[in-house]
């Protein structure tokens, strides 16, 4: 039972250390094409990617109403479009500060808003001069 | 008499039938550390989705089986080994890079093209930890599996270690994952030691906008620059590209969202469960998967720097500098490493927000690990 608990963690470690298997083929050869390939094909991606303004102006004169007829993703109803879920998660991230996860987002209901509507009441008069 | 040692005989042949009598201290050394990755994933947020499935799978691929039971995933007809056929035939790691795909924006490396060549410089990390896996005595392919740890990307590291070397599959993702979490402890001494202070403080330019018609063009033409180059990186890059696509193009926002959400989490938990299964003591607790974790490591810390020193570079060339930080990101392990950049800034001055910049070398080290995986998958696979 003993030797059973004991011998997996009976690791002997022994290094072989050579630099004899770099200099085969499966060694810096395929490691340098390898760099090589990645290198041009980001190149050639980035190389496109500073080109694509040139190949929109292009196209715009092909196809001039296309980018009218990619509209932004439609939000389905009751869902709440990326961009606001930014906002509040900005907002809500600067007013608590420390580490937090927003679980829910809803919109109100219309007596609910009674709330931020008493609260931009009290922001917007609150300048007023007093009489 | 007799029925004191019926009793006996019966208690023992109980005691037969349960797992203690097989269990071995390397099972309960592997029980512990799963219990650690949950520890550190529910009282640190240290990668919670990743960890909570792996560490519980650890824990799960610890209980020794019952002779003459299919149970563990190494066990024929056992219900785990049916789960972690998606592990071992490589099945997994496209789905996730699909998902991936669909919630990915590469609008800002759309933006600003350069910082691309920061997610191929990062890429050294893989193919030193190559050579240095070569010298350590692994096999070219155990060597091609290592290495890609240095690319910081679980999805790919799996899905390479499968194709060249499943036998040490388990050690090369919990390596791989493990690293993952770690960069916010990694990176940052690499980042300051590589750079000046000035060198920090420098600031973007604001990225231009990218219209909706370059954002549906990019993933096509990426993935047949991608693929026509290195076509052993087709299933990931195609699928990349593919959830990409779904995302962009407005038409399929149903099925984009399916699969950056239900889909990618489905697999993402089948994934972390079936590789920590896969952890049993007696395969993993092996020699091989210390020096693995220890050139992973290497692997990490190699392709930060490459990045850094190659945006340091890129600056004796360029008019307007970019913040050398930002390479540290090219290492693909989105979007830790970006936001561990933007920290780092922000220690410096509080005013530069070097998120969204570095962003795009993170997108591009998806691109380039998945690249370089296909390059060694194709040749070292013959």
């Amino acid at each position: 039972m003993i030797n059973a608990l004991i011998h997996p963690l009976t690791i002997a470690i022994s290094l072989h250390f050579s630099f004899e298997p770099l200099w085969h083929e499966k060694g810096i050869p395929l490691a340098i094409m390898g760099m090589v390939i990645v290198f041009i094909a980001l190149v050639l991606v980035s190389t496109f990617i500073s080109k694509l303004p040139r190949i929109m102006e292009a196209l715009d004169k092909v196809l001039p109403q296309a980018e009218q007829l990619l509209g932004p993703p439609k939000t389905r109803e009751g869902e709440i479009p990326d961009e606001v879920i930014a906002v509040i998660a900005a907002a809500v991230s600067e007013v608590v500060g420390k580490p937090h996860r927003i679980i829910h987002t809803r919109e109100l209901t219309s007596r609910e808003m009674i709330w931020p509507q008493q609260g931009r009441w009290q922001i917007q008069t609150s300048h007023k001069p007093h009489n | 008499m007799e029925f004191f040692e019926y009793i006996s005989s019966k208690a023992i042949q109980l005691y037969q039938t349960t797992a203690f009598p097989t269990m071995q201290f390397g099972n309960i050394a592997m029980i512990v550390i799963g219990l650690a990755f949950i520890y550190l994933a529910i009282a640190k947020h240290y990668e919670p989705l990743l960890l909570i499935p792996i560490g519980f799978g650890v824990v799960v691929g610890n209980i020794p089986a019952v002779q003459g039971m299919s149970l563990g995933v190494y066990d024929e007809g056992s219900v785990l080994r049916y789960l972690y056929f998606g592990v071992e035939k490589g099945v997994y790691p496209p789905l996730i890079f699909l998902g991936i795909g669909a919630m990915t924006d590469f609008s800002t490396m759309l933006s600003n093209p350069k910082l691309v060549l920061l997610g191929a410089a990062a890429q050294l990390g893989v193919f030193l930890t190559f050579l240095g896996a070569l010298c350590l005595g692994f096999t070219p392919q155990e060597s091609g599996a290592v290495g890609i740890i240095g690319g910081a990307d679980g999805p790919t590291a799996i899905f390479l270690s499968s194709k060249l070397a499943p036998s040490l599959l388990g050690a090369i993702a919990i390596a791989a994952y493990s690293y993952m979490a770690l960069v916010p402890v990694i990176q940052p001494p690499i980042m300051y030691l590589l750079t000046s202070r000035e060198e920090r403080l420098i600031k973007m330019k604001r990225p231009r906008h990218v219209s909706r018609r370059e954002r549906i063009i990019f993933p096509i033409a990426a993935f047949l620059i991608c693929t026509l180059l290195a076509p052993g990186a087709l299933v990931l890059i195609g699928m990349l590209f593919f959830g990409n696509l779904l995302k962009e193009c407005t038409v399929t926002e149903r099925l984009a969202n399916t699969a950056r959400t239900v889909f990618i989490d489905i697999v993402t938990i089948l994934l972390g469960f079936c590789v920590g299964a896969s952890t049993s003591a007696n395969y993993f607790l092996q020699p091989t998967s210390i020096l693995i974790f220890i050139l992973g490591a290497l692997s990490f810390a190699v392709a930060t720097g490459g990045g850094i020193l190659f945006a340091k570079f890129m600056n004796l060339f360029l008019h307007e500098p970019i913040n050398p930080l930002l390479g540290a990101a090219g290492v693909s392990a989105v979007p830790d490493s970006a936001r561990v950049v933007h920290v780092v800034g922000q220690n410096e001055d509080p005013q530069n927000h070097l998120l969204m910049h570095a962003m795009a070398p993170n997108v591009a080290g998806v691109i380039g690990s998945a690249i370089a995986a296909g390059v060694l998958w194709s040749q070292l696979a013959m």
